[in-house]
């Protein structure tokens, strides 16, 4: 009898041992990442039956539970990888936004202090410090575009070197899972209990794991966690764990891509797009929506500025005199990289594809380009070529090079601002990524000779109109231009005289060839020497010798001649003050010189800017939205899980209490024995 | 709902953290005395920024234009006034020779003191700027527009046709300067309309140069024996008084222009208001409400650091 009840008092005791134990434990995790608070379960012991019926037998502690929800828990990890990935996305868009934020040393600040030099140059064009301020603006021009492009150079390999380290973790992630797994199955076949803690840590290393990158977990029979990414992606599968690589692109060595090595030792490339969630989805995405937009945005505003002032450049005269066609003359006030094509590493052959940029167009009121903010891919299936433009998949198709540069190349049906062109045939299933604008700012400076020398600078218009002194009449000249490809050679020296002749009110002296009047908007051409050609006050007259020495000169007369009265068409020697071609320059500014003739180069900036702004602050934006939702799911799961200080303080009371009363009836047992023993 | 010990301490210190870093943006916007300092601040706010002040630096550019032009013109006045005092002068001179009393003598001394005439209105007519550059030689602005023509034929009367006194080595080139969006101003007259193709009353060219009419006359005055019925010195006179027509004509173009650029400065002066308005509107921070809300999350911030300071302190365990 007194034995039972010590037996009794004993499991009471180990229980109440148990409880404590555990409350103890719950109270020193309270701070411990990943932890699930656990608790006795305690059962009666089965009791024995006797004629008085049945005995109970003191108690057992059943197991000891880990308080833990799966539904919660899955709701936190979804939510947690948005999150990584908004807050992987916005610290880097963030570092975008900043370099567009500061407006005083800024790409606007720079192309308006470029303008406001070539109009100092334009007021007075002989004087050499306003054509040194020009070279140097120009330069202070491109060292803010290239400032701009080291930046995105730092992010891009800063995004290179943070998905190296992502994939190193992940992998890591995988390895401990799995070996987890392992132990689980082992612990839990050997036991049957429940290894809390091991469970503890498989859980908490795949909520690290979910924040690099966006995992799905499936449980099988053996409590073994898979582990998926990607679209199905294997990771961990019972205790083996994947392999992954950050390797260099096919299509672009200098993009680190994730690999997976598929199974036979060969590395295969996931696509981005495939990433999904975590800092890794974050970059990713990062990447392909903000920082390769960025090169390309910021490379078609240098290729615009350069192209546009260049070919307005060439079509003047420097204040040495020379003009296009002369060996001192420099064109190219700015020079660029070539765009660049890269060889697809998976080709089988060797033809290699070059893209150049086209000259800018000219709608006859100014010049302008064509190009688009995005990278192309050249692709060759045996019989078509097929060149898609990435940012859209918009795409064009021919039997050959020629004939997608018949449509995307200069003066094409749809113009892109460059044109290809090939070493030899390519072969079929050979693939080429085109980045017309993306690294163009690395070459990206101006004319050596020009910035050693500013009198280069074309400032003036290589032709002048002069009346004779000995002109009665009142006919003055009016404006005189150039145009792409002009020629003034036929002009000689002495230059070409045209002469009015009263009676038939016509000019002469023009030479053999094409001869337009341009006026009220309507062109008639005369053929010379057949036709005569009519004066018109203020109409524009444009000579096309037929000879090609004298090509692309449109100038306008205005006002009454008399008889006889001459104007001498001259190369403009010594025009040391003539600022017509540098007033030229100056309009570009305001001009539609972008996106085919629809846009100024701060409209192009602006829409940029705006583009940066609005994806870094609705990443934000979004990001606050899913921390609150995240807060709502974590408070859920820690509702279940977490550790309550005050809860525990309780319960070390209440097990306490258990403890000093089993101990009590071990006392009240001693001393019936006592009694038995005293009356024996 | 069960809360747990960690939760209590991570929610209080977020909430701490996230109420110091609105008040950290607001005291930037402040410092910087700007609402949109990076573009995700506004994003619409901040390209309209750029394009307005881009506006505000296009007509900044035109106003300084303005101004360089109107200095230029104002400049280019005086000496055309000059000119036109130096061709009176010689006027005058003209119409004293007329005089039928006068001797052969006194007809030399005038046409010494013509002579001088002369070359003051050939040194005027080759101006330099203080740049040392050439005003009236159209945009040849570098050589020098008026050389005496040294194989001229003093026999006969000067005129442009062949026997020039003067040569005019410049062009007719114009000077332009853009003064607004699709407007230009000319800051030059060139020497040939100044000063080589003298028109009379009616815009008929006489043939020659202001230096051919003075010359012309000075040679008729060294020439013994004239008198005011001569058609030379009629033909003289008439083309002195030209010269002068010529001159106050292109002098009325200049001061014309100069008026209009009064009118644009005022435009661009107005303008130069409005785009900073709009960029005030657009970039500026209201600082009366940035205050108010700085001074909303302080009172925030005290009233949660203290409620998490009071209700962590609370622990079951310092009652057992």
């Amino acid at each position: 009898m007194g034995s039972g009840l010590i037996s009794i008092a004993v499991t009471g005791i180990n229980a109440a041992q148990l409880a404590l134990t555990t409350t103890g434990n719950n109270i020193t995790n309270a701070s411990t990442e990943g932890y699930s608070r656990q608790r006795v379960v305690q059962a009666s012991n089965s009791s024995v039956m006797t004629g008085s019926g049945a005995i109970g037998e003191g108690t057992h502690v059943v197991t000891i539970e880990r308080l833990y929800s799966q539904t919660l828990t899955k709701q936190v990890l979804n939510a947690q990888t948005k999150v990584s990935a908004l807050d992987s996305y916005s610290s880097q868009a963030s570092q975008i936004d900043n370099l567009l934020a500061n407006s005083d040393s800024g790409m606007s600040t720079s192309i308006q202090d470029f303008f406001d030099s070539i109009q100092s140059v334009a007021s007075s064009p002989s004087s050499l410090s306003a054509r040194q301020t020009l070279v140097s603006s120009a330069e202070s021009l491109v060292s803010t575009f290239k400032s701009l492009y080291t930046s995105l150079n730092e992010l891009k390999s800063g995004v290179n070197t943070q998905i190296t380290s992502d994939v190193s973790s992940i992998n890591s992630y995988a390895k401990q899972i799995a070996d987890l797994n392992k132990q689980i199955a082992k612990t839990q076949g050997v036991s049957g209990q429940s290894p809390n803690d091991l469970l503890d840590q498989r859980d908490l290393l795949v909520s690290k794991l979910n924040k690099i990158v966006d995992v799905s977990v499936s449980t099988a029979d053996d409590g073994s966690y898979n582990v998926f990414f990607g679209n199905g992606q294997q990771l961990v599968v019972g205790n083996t764990a994947s392999t992954l690589s950050a390797v260099s692109s096919a299509a672009d060595p200098t993009r680190t891509v994730v690999g997976i090595d598929n199974g036979s030792g060969a590395v295969q490339e996931l696509a981005e797009s495939l990433i999904t969630g975590g800092d890794l989805g974050g970059l990713m995405s990062f990447r392909s929506e903000m920082l390769d937009t960025s090169y390309n945005q910021l490379g078609v505003l240098a290729a615009s500025v350069v192209e546009t002032y260049n070919a307005q450049n060439s079509l003047g005269q420097d204040l040495l005199g020379n003009v296009a066609g002369d060996t001192d003359f420099v064109t190219d006030f700015f020079t660029l990289s070539d765009p660049a094509v890269i060889a697809n590493d998976h080709n089988t052959g060797t033809a290699t594809v070059t893209a150049t940029l086209d000259p800018a167009s000219s709608n006859g009121t100014n010049f302008y380009t064509n190009l688009k903010a995005s990278d192309y891919k050249l692709a060759y299936d045996g019989s078509t070529y097929t060149l898609t433009r990435l940012s859209d998949n918009t795409a064009w198709t021919g039997a050959s090079i020629s004939d997608i540069n018949a449509q995307t190349g200069d003066g094409g049906t749809d113009p892109q601002g460059f044109t290809l062109a090939t070493s030899s045939a390519l072969t079929s299933g050979d693939s080429y990524v085109v980045q017309p604008t993306r690294d163009l700012i690395r070459g990206f400076s101006v004319d050596e000779t020009v910035s050693s020398d500013p009198r280069l600078i074309a400032a003036a218009s290589p032709v002048a109109l002069t009346g004779a002194t000995a002109n009665t009449g009142t006919a003055s000249v009016g404006s005189l231009s150039v145009s792409s490809g002009y020629s003034i050679s036929g002009l000689g020296t002495t230059g070409l005289a045209l002469t009015y002749a009263s009676a038939t009110k016509t000019l002469s002296g023009f030479p053999d060839g094409e001869v337009v009047v341009t006026s009220g908007g309507t062109s008639t051409t005369y053929n010379l020497p057949t036709d005569t050609v009519p004066y018109t006050s203020g109409a524009t007259i444009t000579i096309n010798s037929s000879d090609g020495t004298l090509t692309g000169v449109s100038f306008t007369l205005s006002g009454l001649p008399a008889d006889g009265d001459k104007f001498t068409l001259s190369p403009n020697t010594g025009g040391t003050g003539d600022a017509s071609n540098v007033v030229l320059l100056g309009k570009l500014q305001t001009q539609n010189t972008m996106a085919g003739g629809t846009a100024t180069y701060e409209d192009d900036f602006a829409a940029y800017v705006n583009d940066v702004g609005n994806k870094t602050s609705s990443a934000s934006t979004s990001s606050d939205t899913m921390t609150s939702i995240l807060k709502t799911a974590t408070d859920a799961q820690s509702a279940v899980s977490g550790v309550n200080t005050d809860e525990e303080a309780a319960k070390l009371i209440e097990y306490q209490q258990a403890y000093q009363a089993s101990a009590k009836i071990l006392e009240v047992a001693t001393k019936i024995f006592d009694t038995l023993l005293a009356i024996s | 709902m069960r809360i747990s010990t960690a939760q209590i301490y991570s929610s209080g210190t977020n909430g701490l953290l996230k109420l110091q870093s609105d008040i950290y943006k607001i005291q930037n916007q402040e410092a910087t005395g700007k609402r949109v300092v990076n573009p995700s601040d506004d994003p619409v706010a901040a390209a309209q920024i750029l394009q307005v002040s881009q506006a505000k630096s296009v007509n900044k550019l035109y106003s300084d234009n303005q101004s360089t032009a109107s200095s230029t013109l104002s400049t280019l006045d005086t000496t055309l006034q000059s000119v036109y005092d130096e061709l009176s002068s010689v006027y005058s001179s003209a119409v004293q020779a007329g005089n039928a009393s006068y001797s052969d003598a006194q007809r030399s001394d005038l046409a010494t003191q013509l002579k001088q005439n002369l070359t003051n209105l050939l040194s005027l007519a080759n101006t330099q700027d203080g740049n040392g550059r050439y005003v009236f030689a159209g945009t040849k602005s570098t050589t020098e527009p008026f050389t005496v023509n040294t194989g001229a034929d003093s026999t006969t009367n000067y005129s442009s046709s062949g026997n020039s006194y003067v040569n005019y080595n410049g062009n007719d080139g114009k000077q332009e300067l853009q003064v607004g969006a699709s407007q230009y101003v000319t800051t030059n007259e060139t020497g040939s309309d100044v000063f080589m193709s003298v028109k009379d009353g009616t815009g008929t060219a006489t043939g020659g140069s202001v230096f051919d009419a003075v010359q012309n006359l000075v040679e008729y005055l060294n020439t013994p024996g004239g008198s005011a019925s001569d058609a030379e010195y009629t033909q003289a006179l008439n083309n002195i008084q030209a010269a002068m027509d010529t001159v106050s004509i292109r002098q009325a173009a200049v001061g014309s222009s100069e008026t209009a650029l009064t009118t644009m400065t005022s435009i661009s002066d107005d303008k130069k208001t409005q785009y900073e308005a709009r960029l005030s509107d657009l970039q500026d921070l209201d600082l009366v409400s940035a205050q108010t809300e700085v001074e909303l999350k302080k009172a925030q911030l005290t009233a949660a650091a203290s409620s998490f300071a009071s209700t962590s302190k609370l622990s079951l365990f310092d009652y057992i």
